[in-house]
């Protein structure tokens, strides 16, 4: 194969149309600089991650975010915050999307009864309340930070089942998979070589906004005093600022806006994803 | 389509919080309105210790007697009272006339029947306060004779508590059933200045005047208990007039120096002789605090002006008399052991009791429990966390929710550190005897669950709690709060002040010197 073939594979065109997205580039942006934030949190913070200062410190060269009501360096614990907002993001969204693909792919493959009871399962999952059963399960076994992971993981599968099953309902009876049949491959090998990997595009997209969405489902947890009190997060952060909005406004104000800027940019990076990967938009 | 339900539902929850302006309010003088942290789980303090109880149940219910502004017992339902010379006989004359809410005349009956059937079986303070008490016989319907097995002075004032000592009504509790099951606890009956009207889970209690009150008052026609669980929701709308009185165990601590530069408001300090400490209980039993130089040296490594300025915004003062807080008249004394802030002789201490650190910098674990609902406590759990780390000890956060905190701490002892607001007084035989003494190592909330015994320390509680002479009293004490201090079965973090915060037109709120007491003599200014 010669140079120019290979740049035309299908991961370098979705790359090329990506790049061609602006806003899908600033998310990107955006979202390297959290990563390197959450990955170099000890090195870049200005403070030890305990230290506590003068309270309500405005901000300042001294403290950049000010302090708060401790004296805690707020632009510190962002870095931190930051770390603790990644680490749910993604280890809930991992849990989940297994826990979804092992029953999407299941149910959308063999049909029939399998199907319909994954489906009833998933169902049943799906009318939960969410965040009500988050507060109870948190309340009732300990808000350490593994726990939130996994209760986010545990109530966010079922959109990636149905989603994935879609998918295998119309890919099942494609021609190549027909034909990889014929050939006598397992339905394991069909399923996991076969199917799954046309089937990704949309669980990429669904994952990224997942991110966001378990970032929120922490904040909104912490906020409410049920995150785990040993690791610092944004969540917290607004927890330990709502009695003092009139006096420190920093204290709220910073912390907000890098929920806001974190969900933003996975937002659009999941848009642009969408966009990049779906072959009905060249 | 769920994330627009969770939008909706959030933006309600917001609305209803900044919302309630009930029509009462805005200066309506007829009517007195008191913010509230939250509902009190039930309305009858002769079962449960609870402020919120206490603060509600003292208007509809009377005590026996009650504080004067100087502490001093005064008439309530007693009006007038002898004590054998030899200590051992309380006779109360009670006013003629008094009536139930319903109706029913009240008796000495219900006075011996309620303190000796519910509250000394129910309220932990009360089976204190009436262990001596082995008889009330009741001669005729105004007169109580309490029979008593040893000398125990503290019982006049103890039953002024309203805490402890709030005088039920025999004829709707004594059915055979548990008193604390009786539908009464929701809508009580008293013979208190207000009459219990209706109860709106989350919203507010409405009480209204009882006519044929048998004491002067009260001056308003209604008062109102109004459910605010935002600290700063409660300071804002007290600025606006739309509740009138935040009591001591409410007040948003953060607030106060915002609040005072408001002339329409006035700030004061709650005379409070429970005398409050905010205190950590240590479990002696187990573990590196099993050790008196850890217990010592971590007490050392403890900065406790920040403690107190940062969490408690300086309401208050650094506790330096050990287990007696400095608002504890006559027993405190500042001769004890102190503590002050000393990280490198903390340092010091902890390698010589053979805690070295690891390679990391790290001696050991302990865990930190706390009640969520309980003020600055978040607040202190992390400074402390800050200021251990520096003498290489790991705290890890357990603040849990209220119920769940008393189980843990108190009944299974299930802690290293458990930390709240715990009072000394109003007397040591009512308040700190039942942190420290080998007998109160029970599975009850508020005793003594560091499982600290020490058979001298008992020895002197025990000849505290019998003399009846001051000065020995005094001394007796002094020796225990010396021992303790040495021993530090608690760390005990800051003397409380109470701010307590109201529209600067209401007369009579600071007369008050239980924080929870009957508010009939308030008025609205002219």
């Amino acid at each position: 194969m010669n140079a120019s073939a290979s740049s035309i594979t299908p991961a370098n065109r979705s790359w090329q149309r990506f790049k061609a997205n602006r806003k899908a580039l600033f998310g990107l942006g955006v979202l390297i600089l959290f990563l390197l934030a959450a990955v170099g949190a000890a090195q870049l913070a200005p403070y030890d991650q305990l230290a506590m200062g003068a309270s309500f410190h405005p901000p300042s060269a001294v403290h950049l975010l000010g302090t708060d009501s401790l004296g805690e360096d707020i632009f510190t614990n962002i870095l931190y915050g930051a770390r603790t907002s990644l680490i749910v993001g993604f280890c809930a969204v991992i849990t989940s999307t297994i826990l979804g693909t092992l029953v999407g792919a299941t149910a959308g493959y063999f049909g029939g009864a399998p199907d319909t009871v994954l489906m009833r399962v998933t169902e049943m999952f799906q009318i939960l309340p969410q965040f009500f059963l988050a507060i109870v399960i948190v309340a009732l076994f300990g808000s350490s930070i593994w726990n939130v992971i996994l209760v986010i993981g545990v109530l966010t599968w079922p959109v990636t089942a149905r989603l994935l099953r879609a998918e295998f309902l119309t890919l099942r009876n494609r021609e190549f998979v027909d034909a990889a049949r014929s050939l006598g491959m397992s339905d394991f090998d069909i399923i996991t070589r076969e199917i799954l990997p046309n089937a990704l595009p949309p669980i990429i997209v669904n994952c990224t906004l997942q991110i966001s969405s378990a970032i929120l489902l922490e904040t909104s947890l912490s906020f409410l005093g049920l995150g785990d009190p040993n690791v610092m997060s944004w969540g917290t952060m607004l927890h330990n600022a709502q009695d003092f909005f009139s006096r420190a406004w920093w204290m709220a104000a910073f912390p907000g806006l890098a929920l806001f800027l974190a969900t933003l940019s996975l937002n659009l990076v999941g848009d642009g994803l969408n966009d990049a990967l779906n072959p009905k938009n060249i | 389509m769920s994330k627009h339900l969770r939008k909706i539902s959030a933006a309600l929850m917001i609305a209803a919080m900044a919302m309630g302006t009930p029509a009462w309010a805005q200066s309506d003088t007829g009517a007195m309105v008191v913010g509230l942290s939250g509902d009190p789980t039930l309305i009858n303090s002769g079962i449960t210790t609870e402020i919120n109880s206490s603060v509600v149940g003292a208007q509809i219910y009377s005590t026996i007697v009650r504080l004067d502004p100087k502490g001093e017992p005064a008439p309530s339902l007693a009006k007038s009272w002898e004590v054998a010379p030899d200590g051992l006989t309380y006779t109360f004359k009670f006013f003629d006339g008094i009536k139930w809410h319903d109706g029913t005349p009240f008796t000495s009956k219900d006075v011996a029947w309620s303190l000796l059937n519910v509250n000394k079986l129910y309220n932990g303070p009360a089976g204190g306060l009436l262990e001596a008490v082995q008889a009330i016989e009741t001669p005729d319907d105004q007169t109580a004779v309490f029979k008593l097995a040893r000398p125990y002075p503290p019982l006049l004032r103890g039953l002024a508590y309203f805490n402890s000592s709030t005088i039920l009504p025999k004829h709707i509790f004594d059915n055979g059933q548990d008193p604390r099951q009786n539908p009464a606890n929701l809508k009580p009956i008293g013979t208190g200045p207000f009459m219990f009207k209706e109860m709106k889970k989350g919203s507010h209690i409405l009480l209204e005047r009882y006519p044929d009150y048998h004491l002067d008052g009260p001056n308003v026609e209604r008062l109102i208990f109004q459910i605010i669980p935002n600290e700063a929701a409660r300071a804002l709308a007290l600025e606006k007039a739309e509740i009138d009185f935040i009591p001591y165990h409410v007040m948003p601590l953060g607030e106060v120096e915002r609040l005072q530069t408001n002339k329409a408001i006035a700030v004061a300090f709650q005379k409070r002789v429970i005398a409050g400490q905010y205190q950590a209980f240590l479990n002696t039993r187990e573990g590196p605090l099993a050790n008196k130089a850890v217990r010592q040296a971590l007490y050392f490594a403890m900065n406790r002006s920040e403690l107190l300025a940062k969490a408690g915004f300086g309401h208050g003062k650094v506790s330096d008399g050990g287990p007696f807080s400095s608002e504890l008249p006559v027993f405190y004394s500042a001769d004890v052991k102190q503590y002050g802030y000393d990280p490198t002789l903390a340092n010091r201490m902890l390698d010589e009791a053979g805690f070295p650190r690891d390679a990391g910098g790290k001696r050991f674990s302990l865990r930190i429990s706390y009640s969520l609902s309980e003020g600055p406590m978040n607040d202190v759990s992390r400074l402390l966390r800050s200021q251990f780390a520096a003498v290489g000890v790991e705290l890890v956060d357990k603040g849990m929710e209220a119920s769940a905190w008393r189980d843990t701490s108190f009944v299974k002892w299930d802690y290293d550190i458990t930390m709240g607001s715990f009072a000394s007084g109003p007397d040591p035989a009512i308040g700190a005897e039942a942190f420290y003494t080998c007998k109160r190592i029970e599975r009850l909330s508020g005793r003594n669950a560091s499982g600290y015994c020490n058979a001298e320390v008992d020895k002197l509680f025990e000849a505290g709690g019998r003399e009846l002479d001051e000065g020995k009293r005094t001394e007796a004490y002094r020796k225990a709060a010396a021992i303790l201090a040495e021993d530090v079965p608690h760390w005990w973090l800051w003397d409380r002040y109470y701010p307590i915060a109201f529209q600067s037109k209401l007369e009579g709120i600071t007369d008050d010197v239980t924080g929870y007491g009957t508010l009939d003599r308030v008025r609205w200014a002219q």
